[in-house]
């Protein structure tokens, strides 16, 4: 997909984004901050920041890089970048074409981001490639369902969801492995919907192919 | 307390106005096939407009999940009911109301199920 769409589509939620998704965020924060909670000392990138609602979950004095394909989103994440205690550096970027040089990142955060990067194991083999060996994956995503009915819920939901924001049958646990990730942990938090996935970027070489 | 309080509204109500659209739409003479389709276009219509009232205020796949499977449920079982005409319309909406809560109840027991640490 061409990234403009994506960059246009996210622009035009920008709009009422907050108001859409207040509650859930006052849902999730107590999840979404205990795995802020690992980030660490090193060089951190998190990964479509959105509005920066979650700017104020994160452990203080982390440097951290957050980018967006949406300058509309970016725009409102500045006001919480600049109020958080520590270092933003906000970035309008492609996820699935990262400006970063190859295994320079020590740690990536994402936050209900995979489900609308268009071309999803491209955008994580992007991730693979910018952290170093032994390089730390943390994600809180919302992913397919295995179970009935909700498998077929989110089936018959996807195709009007997709058009006005994610998608919502994305199988983001296999995607983060075909990308070369270890998968060291998943953690259900609503059924079998919405999680967290902790995953590492092996030592030795991964052509990602898989 | 308050989330929870909306998990188990956000199905109760949409269920009810499922169910009262039904009542008023569909007559104890339709064939049952049709009630049964008319019950859920009501219930697909009710859940778009629950799901968007309600989400802003209680979440968004805690309200979405089961008002899905409210709407269509409802919209079905109170469409068959009310064309067999065994009830009136405080009979459908209090079925449309209680098919929400069983819709509650079911959730809650599979995420209970469901979440957890998995791998």
């Amino acid at each position: 997909m061409n990234p403009s769409v994506t960059r246009n589509k996210w622009d035009r939620l920008a709009r009422f984004y907050r108001w859409a998704n207040h509650a859930a965020e006052k849902r999730w924060e107590p999840w979404k901050r205990a795995l802020f909670s690992r980030m660490g000392s090193g060089s951190i990138l998190f990964l479509a920041i959105g509005i920066g609602e979650e700017v104020r979950l994160f452990p203080e004095q982390k440097r951290v890089t957050a980018i967006d394909i949406s300058p509309g989103m970016l725009e409102q994440a500045q006001e919480r970048a600049l109020e958080y205690n520590g270092d933003i550096l906000l970035k309008e970027m492609d996820a699935e074409n990262l400006a970063f040089p190859p295994e320079t990142l020590d740690q990536v955060f994402t936050s209900c981001t995979f489900c609308s990067v268009p071309e999803p194991v491209q955008g994580l083999k992007e991730l693979y490639r910018v952290l170093k060996p032994g390089g730390e994956l943390h994600m809180f995503e919302h992913t397919k369902s295995d179970h009935f009915p909700f498998r077929e819920i989110l089936w018959v939901m996807n195709p009007v969801a997709q058009r006005v924001g994610p998608s919502v049958t994305r199988d983001t646990v296999a995607n983060v492995q075909k990308a070369g990730f270890r998968v060291d942990e998943v953690h259900n938090i609503y059924l079998d919907i919405v999680k967290t996935i902790s995953a590492h970027k092996p030592d030795g070489d991964f052509d990602g192919s898989g | 307390m308050y989330f929870q309080i909306g998990d188990f509204l956000s199905p109760v109500l949409i269920g009810g106005m499922t169910a009262a659209a039904v009542a008023a739409a569909v007559s104890p003479d339709s064939s049952m096939l049709t009630a049964m389709l008319t019950g859920m276009l009501l219930g697909v219509a009710a859940q778009i407009v629950g799901a968007l009232l309600l989400m802003p205020l209680f979440g968004a796949f805690e309200v979405m999940v089961p008002a899905m499977l409210t709407g269509m449920g409802a919209g079905i079982l109170t469409g068959m009911l009310a064309a067999s005409g065994v009830v009136g319309s405080a009979g459908i909406i209090a079925a449309g109301v209680l098919i929400g809560a069983g819709v509650f109840g079911f959730v809650w027991c599979r995420n209970r199920a469901l979440r957890g640490r998995v791998l």
